[in-house]
């Protein structure tokens, strides 16, 4: 495994991203504008579940944070499938570059992509009123283990699907879902039973429970570790499954 | 530098290469040549560690290739049929791309950069992104990438298919020139004539086999005959000539003859008023054209196998 390798690719991977940044606007001005738009009306639903005297952001800011960033395992997917388009792939292949090589080049900068959305979303959100009462240490812990599940899952999807088209309806519409059922659009306790009772099964909802405790509860460094743990349970289910389904072999269409 | 024994491969039920042999020592080009599904793309995919083979040893500078697709690698610049470039990034970025991949850094990537793109003459072309690049200039960007790691072995499937008139004699310069510096070159084409000037070892394919091998001049000696071919309009008369065999190849009627002209004077003859319905009357001289229609019993079609390799 050559790390010199990796980061040849990762650096490929950025000047495409810098010759297109819409994924990079997409992810971080849309949730703060979410945010903006959110925050006081959550602020109420809040005030109505007991918390007085927390502000809407401290829900909103990680809710949006939390939504947005599962987008990035569409963007993961997309940097693969592009290559096949491009005729790249079998370049890419053939070249000194070993498929945990490329794996690692291309997952990199999209999980250093998450780490900066996740880090302007919760700085631009202190901003909107974000207070948070326990440990930020463990918010940050959260967050990391929050984005190497959103780069095991985009491998996964990566691995899974076959088409450019798939890859697009999961990453948006997979997404939001996926974050209405974890309670990150809307605190779990307003939404139906039928949600809260699969909720568990979605890392958002883990994502949300950690970032919920620390922020809204004020609870300390140790509330984090159970919500850590099972993010990287799923990012370890969602390694198991590229490594089990991913071809380098197989012909996707872009 | 590149040494195959026995090499199989099939997709199904279907076999693309049914036990090929070949040898390419350095400073050599062999040409692949056949038709549309002779197996000549498998064969270069499996070289490029692309495609696992069924059967067969593939040694490339003595490596198992098939075993070490890593270890071997580095000795090989692979251009496949199908360009393969980043659209949106500039040619130059591309090139410090493959060129980082391949290990080199630095001045020594700059001076390659520097040399590739004036092999292939790309300096106007440099800082421009490969979207905004003609057909022909990126297929010059694409072999420009093979180069970057300066390979001990080219692999070069289809390189010139759609490429206008200057980008075929740059990119055909160029592999004599590396030829010469001692490059071991397999040039795998639907087009004879490029085959013909490049002076290759000839590998003639055909549904997986190798029918013919030797340089253009013996297979030509060997194989290669004269040939009368007349097509009409409407239907193809019945003829019979005393003295040559009159084959029907689907429109086409054939006379394989020594001495062509001799026979078109005696067709005319027997034609008589048919030869109003003539629409063409083409003398085959001995070719690498003629050699294939030998070997196979019909023309090698380069038109058909351009359009095909061009929608691929």
């Amino acid at each position: 495994m050559s790390l010199r390798r990796s980061l040849a690719i990762t650096r490929n991977e950025l000047r495409i991203l810098r010759r297109d940044p819409s994924p990079l606007i997409l992810v971080l001005v849309v949730p703060i504008l979410v945010i903006s738009i959110m925050r006081g009306g959550v602020g109420a639903i809040l005030g109505f579940l007991g918390y007085h005297g927390a502000s809407g952001a401290d829900f909103a800011v990680p809710g949006e944070a939390v939504t947005f960033v599962f987008f990035i395992s569409g963007f993961i997917g997309i940097s693969f499938f592009r290559e096949h388009g491009w005729g790249t792939w079998d370049r890419l292949r053939a070249s000194p570059a070993t498929t945990a090589e490329i794996m690692v080049g291309k997952v990199l900068p999209m999980c250093l992509l998450g780490v900066l959305q996740l880090a302007v979303i919760f700085a631009v959100g202190v901003g909107l009123g974000l207070d948070i009462r326990g440990s930020t240490v463990g918010v940050a812990l959260v967050g990391v283990a929050l984005v190497l599940c959103v780069g095991a899952m985009g491998m996964a999807v990566t691995a899974v699907f076959k088409t450019m088209e798939q890859i697009n309806a999961f990453g948006n519409f997979g997404a939001v879902a996926l974050a209405g059922l974890g309670g990150a659009l809307m605190p779990l306790a307003v939404l139906p039973a039928w949600v809260q009772r699969i909720a568990p099964a979605t890392p958002q909802y883990w994502a949300m429970r950690g970032f919920n405790s620390l922020i809204l509860n004020g609870h300390q460094f140790t509330a984090a570790l159970l919500p850590v743990a099972v993010l990287m349970a799923f990012a370890a289910a969602f390694s198991i499954v590229a490594l089990l389904k991913f071809r380098v072999d197989d012909t996707k269409r872009s | 530098m590149l040494s195959i024994r026995g090499l199989r491969k099939s997709y199904g039920n279907h076999p693309a290469l049914t036990g090929v042999d070949l040898e390419v020592r350095p400073g050599e080009i062999v040409g692949l040549l056949g038709p549309n599904g002779a197996g000549k793309t498998t064969l270069a995919s499996i070289v490029a560690g692309l495609v696992r083979p069924d059967d067969g040893t593939v040694l490339v500078g003595g490596i198992d290739a098939v075993r070490h697709p890593h270890r071997v690698s580095p000795l090989i610049g692979f251009a496949a049929q199908t360009t393969g470039v980043y659209e949106v990034l500039t040619v130059q970025e591309n090139l410090t791309f493959f060129g980082e991949l391949a290990g080199i850094r630095g001045i020594k990537l700059r001076q390659r950069i520097t040399d590739v793109v004036a092999a292939l003459l790309l300096e106007e072309l440099s800082s421009r992104r490969c979207q905004q690049l003609s057909g022909g200039e990126k297929r010059r960007v694409h072999m420009a990438i093979a180069l970057m790691a300066r390979p001990k072995l080219l692999l070069l499937d289809e390189p010139t298919v759609g490429a206008d008139i200057a980008t075929r004699t740059a990119l055909l310069d160029v592999i004599k020139q590396l030829v010469g510096e001692g490059t071991a070159v397999l040039y795998s084409t639907h087009y004879l004539p490029e085959i013909e000037s490049l002076d290759a070892f000839i590998l003639l394919l055909d549904h997986g086999s190798v029918i013919a091998r030797g340089p253009v001049d013996q297979l030509v000696a060997r194989h290669g005959m004269a040939a009368l071919e007349l097509s009409f309009d409407g239907p193809i008369p019945e003829i019979q000539l005393d003295g040559y065999p009159v084959v029907r190849d689907g429109e086409l009627i054939r006379i394989v003859t020594p001495e062509p002209a001799i026979a078109a004077a005696h067709i005319l003859e027997v034609l008589g008023p048919e030869a109003l319905h003539l629409r063409s009357l083409d003398v085959i001289h001995p070719s690498l054209d003629s050699v294939f229609l030998a070997l196979t019993g019909h023309r090698y079609d380069a038109n058909q196998e351009e359009r095909r390799v061009s929608a691929s």
